[in-house]
């Protein structure tokens, strides 16, 4: 087997900026656009069958570069190429029409929105077999959506299939919307923080059931998360994101056990450990202050206001990718060595 | 076998839950009531009424009696069935108006508030048109011009009232459209029309409906006041072209003034069953909203 | 050395008398709070939390009622008082941080006059500008900048307001506050120095506080002791280092097993099966049976009984129901 077949996507420093609603008078004031910039130059590569996880703290931009993914935004620059085709380009309708709609899917943060509440899970789920003209054969679609509620769980399949959502769990729903995602069988899932709503209890359930799809059907996940525990159970390699930014990416186990950039420092030794006597010793990093605004980010390094360590190159220039060990790269000014 | 009696248990479910909410409503269920009265009258009209409504069958401006319940008006005619035999035209053009401008409306406001931009721009500029034109006046002007039928006043009554449907369909659309179902439908490779149709038309459903109630009201008072203006179609028994020609033939000074009373009095109840029932709406699709905000 | 008892809670029982059932939310609890304690109730949603919070502040909403059972606040018994009585208590005595409350401060008045007005109400301060300057002091205990008393909630970040809510529940000096959810919504690191703050005034104070949650980890960083809720029943309680190093009842094993850690060897996560049930119609017997994979036929039919595991530790589950209760049963 060829080497780049084994990557499935690669995002190849990718931007997405939204321009700032400004009332007209402002506009001739200030005279400039402004821009809340959500992606800000990032790269990833994603491998067949894994698990990638894209980990930072709200506002950094991880939903952003998700709908770019599957197309809900169009990117404002860079490359995205799926499975050797380059599609950051493709409109609407050819995305449509080259059955990307079918290999990419999303599931989405909030269960308690992401399903209409007018619809039976019935229609919710045999929708894309709908809309993407899989079949018109009314018997095969109702088949085809009980066997994929079998497969999620939501047992009898024919009782769950008749119910509304204010008719089910917060854990079920996201069960539906599962179901939703991999009706069509597809190549490339983004999950979107897919637990972070739902009850710790059964959050495990809902993460094996992501990880049955990916023994069984072969998918590839994006998975977005803020919780570096969970990301540690479910990822193969990950990103951590800034206001934008990448800082750090590697192997789950190498960043989460052993994070080197001063962010994803700070970030580990905030995530509470369900271990009383370690929590008592550890030592935490602080970080000064709070994330400055998207619109008018830091120069240079991104961190350099709030971090511990900051020198003088660092709110001067934006630092370099430095790689620190085979697949484990850091962009700060610390590991640069001079 | 088993999945379809299921579906339809549920279903059912759904009815019955919003008729038990409903019902708890007082005020809904006297509007209910009083509709389903008019309704029934108007569609049995012709074995309700003692006398064909156009036929002289007594004296001019008979007062009332045991033949004729409300008496006659100026040519001999019965006036219980005429107010029987309007109850049809009045819903008529109720009804008829009410989802014609519904059905624009709906359109406009999905359209406009769905796709934005230019589209959005255009049509809410068409909408502020109609909805500054002074109502009253403009219909005059337009039935003048149209000509006296049931059909133009209808459409006149819808051309004048689709604007505020507009109006309140495109805000909910606006909103909706940021739902994340609706994100969701479009990852699953929905097209604009499908996500319209599946989506942003269920939803708006309900507000419309209620919308629509008071319009029907509007409608029937509007009918009235034209063909009381002499704007009516005349060879349509309503309780508008009643109440015309009652004044005309000055039936509040005559023998027998409920010529002018009672098309007056049906008028009022169909108007308040429509605003009782539009308050109990109000109440049950509420809370429902609420809750599911949770 | 016995410490003063600030909050006794005895048998209580809330139910929702609904109009499709009556919803047994907090079902025979009892539960006590020691001076300078900071005690966690952890359950899963929809198990009663906020409920039992808003019993011990005395003001659960309709259609809920206090059934029986005693509420003791420094050594007052706050269920038999009048609403009258009851209003001098709460935030004196008593306060709470609500769930979401920092999305519900008033959007149009400034911070510092939403605590100064707290203090008016209950005649802490004679004019607003008396309440501004208590309020300017209270900033500086949660770590807010003072000059932010002047700001809008709009113009404070979410961690910034959540301060701003906790500045509030501490206004008036309280023997104890109620804590529900204080951190949900907000990121990790925000969430860590949230906790820190409670966690420094708490000593600093001598304050007790009982912290709502459903994060697990979030428990083991700051508690003292915890309580472990289930559908409306506390199913066991203990020291701390005994719930997470050696917990009895299969809920709480069930619940720390599901818990990711990014520290230490990779365990395998094991989920708990199924789903909460309904508090309209609980299952009979123990109320954890259907979920539970050491379920034994005894545990269909009757409520287990509390089991004593330290001196005010116990756990309610028929494994370790004594040998005569089970004979009696
Ligand atoms: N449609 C939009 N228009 C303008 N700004 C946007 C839009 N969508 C997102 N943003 C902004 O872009 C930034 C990144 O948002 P994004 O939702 O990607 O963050 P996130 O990492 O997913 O955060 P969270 O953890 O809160 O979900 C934020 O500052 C957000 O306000
Ligand atoms: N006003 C109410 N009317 C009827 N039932 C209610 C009401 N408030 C709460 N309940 C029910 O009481 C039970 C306990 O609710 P409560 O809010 O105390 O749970 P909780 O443990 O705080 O959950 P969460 O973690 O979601 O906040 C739930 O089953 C809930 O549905
Ligand atoms: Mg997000
Ligand atoms: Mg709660």
């Amino acid at each position: 087997m060829p080497r780049q077949d084994q990557v499935l996507v690669e995002v190849d420093n990718l931007y997405k900026w939204f321009p700032v609603r400004r009332s007209f008078l402002e506009t001739l004031l200030k005279g400039e656009r402004l821009f809340v910039k959500a992606v800000d130059g990032i790269s990833f590569s994603i491998k067949k069958r894994e698990i990638y996880v894209l980990a930072g703290e709200s506002g950094s931009g991880k939903t952003t570069t998700g709908k770019v993914l599957v197309g809900l935004e169009k990117p404002t620059r860079g490359r995205i190429v799926y499975d050797g085709a380059d599609i950051s380009s493709l409109s609407l309708k050819e995305w449509r029409r080259q059955g990307l709609r079918k290999k990419i899917q999303m599931i989405f943060q909030d269960p308690y929105e992401s399903l209409n509440p007018r619809q039976r899970v019935l229609d919710i789920v045999a929708e894309p077999l709908i809309v993407n003209r899989v079949t018109r054969d009314k018997r095969e679609i109702e088949e085809r959506v009980l066997k994929i509620l079998e497969e999620v769980k939501l047992t009898p399949a024919t009782e769950f299939a008749y119910r509304y959502p204010h008719q089910l769990s917060g854990g079920q729903r996201q069960r539906v919307a599962i179901a939703r995602a991999m009706v069509l069988d597809p190549e490339f899932v983004v999950a979107d923080e897919p637990v972070s709503m739902l009850d710790a209890s059964i959050r495990a359930s809902i993460l094996d059931l992501l990880m049955y799809f990916r023994e069984h059907k072969n998918v590839t996940y994006l998975y977005i998360t803020h919780d570096l525990a969970t990301a540690r159970y479910v990822g193969d390699r990950i990103a951590i994101m800034y206001l934008g930014k990448i800082v750090e990416k590697g192997s789950v186990e190498d960043v989460v056990t052993n994070p080197q950039h001063p962010y994803t420092q700070a970030l580990v030794s905030s995530i509470p450990v369900p271990d009383p006597k370690y929590a008592r010793e550890k030592k935490r990093i602080e970080l000064k202050g709070e994330i400055p605004s998207p619109i008018n980010p830091p120069k240079g390094c991104r961190l350099h206001p709030r971090c511990p360590f900051a020198m003088d190159i660092c709110s001067r220039e934006e630092p370099p990718e430095v790689e620190i060990k085979p697949g484990h790269t850091v962009s700060c000014w610390l590991y640069v060595k001079r | 076998m088993e999945a379809v009696s299921v579906k339809r248990y549920r279903r059912f479910e759904r009815v019955i839950e919003f008729w038990r909410a409903y019902s708890r409503t007082r005020l809904g269920l006297i509007g209910l009531g009083i509709l389903l009265f008019y309704t029934l009258m108007a569609i049995f009209a012709p074995w309700i009424a003692p006398y064909d409504p156009k036929a002289r069958v007594g004296g001019s401006f008979e007062p009332p009696s045991a033949e004729h319940p409300l008496g006659t008006d100026e040519m001999g005619r019965d006036i219980l069935s005429q107010v029987i035999y309007g109850t049809r035209v009045s819903l008529l053009v109720g009804v008829l108006a009410a989802l014609l401008a519904a059905a624009i409306g709906s359109a406009v406001g999905m359209v406009s508030g769905y796709f934005g931009g230019l589209v959005d721009d255009l049509l809410m500029r068409i909408t502020d048109l109609f909805l500054v034109i002074p109502g009253l006046p403009f219909i005059i002007v337009l039935s003048v011009v149209l000509g006296p039928s049931i059909w133009n006043i209808i459409l006149v009554i819808a051309i004048i009232s689709w604007p505020s449907v507009a109006r309140l369909v495109r805000s909910e659309t606006l909103s909706l459209k940021e739902r994340l179902f609706v994100q969701a439908s479009r990852v699953s490779g929905a097209t604009d029309l499908y996500i319209i149709v599946h989506h942003i038309l269920p939803n708006v459903l309900p507000i419309v409906a209620a919308s629509m109630v008071l319009t029907i009201t509007s409608a029937i008072i509007l009918e009235a006041g034209l063909s009381f203006l002499g704007l009516g179609d005349p060879t349509k028994i309503s309780w508008g072209t009643m109440l015309y020609f009652a004044d005309r033939q000055g039936a509040l000074l005559s023998d027998n003034p409920y010529y002018i009373i009672a098309p007056g009095i049906a008028l009022i109840g169909i108007g308040l069953a429509f605003v009782f029932v539009s308050y109990a709406l109000d109440e049950v699709v509420n809370p429902r909203l609420r809750e599911r905000e949770r | 050395m016995k410490t003063a008892t600030i909050l006794e809670v005895e048998n209580l029982k809330v139910y929702y008398f609904t109009q499709r059932g009556v919803v047994r939310a907090v079902d025979d609890v009892s539960l006590e709070i020691d001076k300078g304690e900071l005690v966690a109730l952890v359950g899963e949603s929809g198990s009663g939390k906020s409920t039992l919070a808003y019993a011990i502040m005395r003001m659960v909403p309709p259609p809920g009622r206090i059934v029986s059972g005693r509420i003791v606040l420094s050594g007052i018994d706050i269920t038999s008082l009048s609403e009258e009585e009851v209003r001098k208590l709460r935030w004196s005595k008593v306060s709470m941080i609500f769930q979401g409350a920092m999305n519900s401060l008033n959007p149009v008045m400034r911070v510092g006059d939403q605590i100064a007005e707290v203090l008016l109400y209950h005649g802490a301060v004679y004019d607003v500008e008396e309440g501004r300057k208590i309020a300017r002091e209270l900033f500086k205990l949660v770590g807010l900048d003072p000059e932010r008393v002047m700001s809008y909630p709009h113009e404070l970040s979410g961690g910034q307001k959540q301060r701003v809510v906790i500045a509030m529940a501490l206004a008036l000096n309280p023997d104890l506050v109620i804590a529900d959810e204080p951190t949900t919504g907000l990121d990790v690191t925000t969430q860590a120095k949230i906790m820190d703050t409670i966690r420094d005034i708490q000593r600093e104070t001598g304050i007790s506080v009982l912290l709502i949650t459903h994060d697990l980890p979030l428990v083991a960083e700051v508690s003292d002791r915890v309580y472990v809720m289930y559908a409306g029943k506390i199913v066991e309680t203990g020291d701390v280092d005994k719930i997470f190093y050696t917990p009895q009842h299969p809920y709480t094993k069930g619940l720390i097993g599901a818990v990711p850690s990014h520290i230490g060897p990779k365990k395998r996560l094991i989920a708990l099966p199924g789903e909460p049930p309904d508090l309209r119609s609980p299952p009979p017997g123990c109320r954890f049976h259907p979920r539970c994979s050491y379920a034994m036929p005894i545990c269909k039919r009757k409520e287990p009984p509390r089991t004593g595991t330290g001196p005010r530790d116990f756990v309610e589950c028929w494994l370790y129901a004594g040998e005569e209760v089970k004979k009696v049963a």
